[in-house]
């Protein structure tokens, strides 16, 4: 019968019970996947900080100059995508 | 050292959901043989349904939050596994050489009459001809047949209506006996 050789089958090619490689490995993973989250929260903090204080000081925005002060904020936008980018990734 | 050996599974997810590492491990050491093996019967390759369980009990662990913990955890994370699974897949490189596997072994049975007889009376390959079915019908046929899921479980981890779990199971179990030459 098609059920019995498929519950045969199903329990022949199930891996370890207890296969600490595997585990440890999840492990891992959930560690790196933790420290990546560190940072990119930490890199998107900054990414809305740093436009923030511009905003809320208008004369530190003046002293950049408009162009510089755009070219700084795009550069911080563009810097804290990729970082995001590259820690969610 | 887990902390939380003789829990039931709800009560280690709410633990889980609290925070807890070690209620999550023991969880992922309860489960992790059964996923594997429903990931290595979808992929027919273990290397690949280790990777994606791995990937499976990952996103489990972001996503612990949207567990409910009134229900069994079974379908929703094998629910997780399937769909990793489809979207690996559905990239279309693995299913074209599986399927021209498939067709290579098909003509090669029909144009040696020798070999086709001699399938008949030996015995079949069972993962080939699993590996041949549809991926809805392959994974509805392994939870329910295989790791022993209640329809409506396959249901839900398929994201499927039950009448089309039934039915896959059905179709599934027809196309199997017809490749193995054994009555449904």
């Amino acid at each position: 019968m098609i059920e019995r050789r498929l519950r045969e089958h199903w329990h022949r090619q199930l891996p370890p019970a207890r296969d600490q490689a595997f585990i440890e490995a999840i492990q891992q993973r959930m560690e790196l996947h933790r420290q990546r989250r560190m940072t990119a929260t930490a890199s998107f903090a900054t990414l809305l900080l740093v436009p923030l204080a511009l905003w809320t000081a208008p004369e530190l925005a003046r002293a950049l100059g408009h162009v510089s002060g755009l070219a700084l904020l795009l550069t911080v936008v563009s810097l804290g995508w990729l970082a995001w980018e590259s820690a969610s990734g | 050292m887990p902390e939380h050996p003789g829990k039931a599974d709800r009560e280690l997810l709410l633990a889980a959901q609290a925070g807890s590492a070690d209620a999550f491990a023991l969880l992922v050491r309860r489960h992790q043989q059964a996923l594997r093996g429903f990931l290595r019967q979808l992929c027919g390759n273990a290397a690949e349904a280790d990777d994606l369980a791995q990937d499976t009990l990952l996103i489990a662990w972001q996503k612990l939050a949207r567990a409910d913990a009134g229900r069994s955890l079974r379908p929703w994370l094998f629910g997780i596994g399937y769909r990793r699974f489809l979207m690996r897949h559905r990239s279309g490189r693995r299913q074209q050489a599986r399927e021209r596997r498939h067709a290579e072994q098909q003509a090669i049975q029909q144009a040696d009459p020798v070999a086709a007889c001699g399938t008949a009376g030996v015995e079949l390959d069972l993962e080939r001809a699993l590996l041949a079915l549809p991926d809805a019908q392959r994974a509805a046929v392994v939870l329910c047949l295989g790791a022993g899921f209640t329809h409506e479980e396959a249901a839900a981890s398929l994201s499927a209506p039950l009448g089309s779990v039934k039915s896959w199971i059905q179709r599934g179990r027809e196309q199997l006996a017809a490749a193995l030459g054994e009555a449904s």
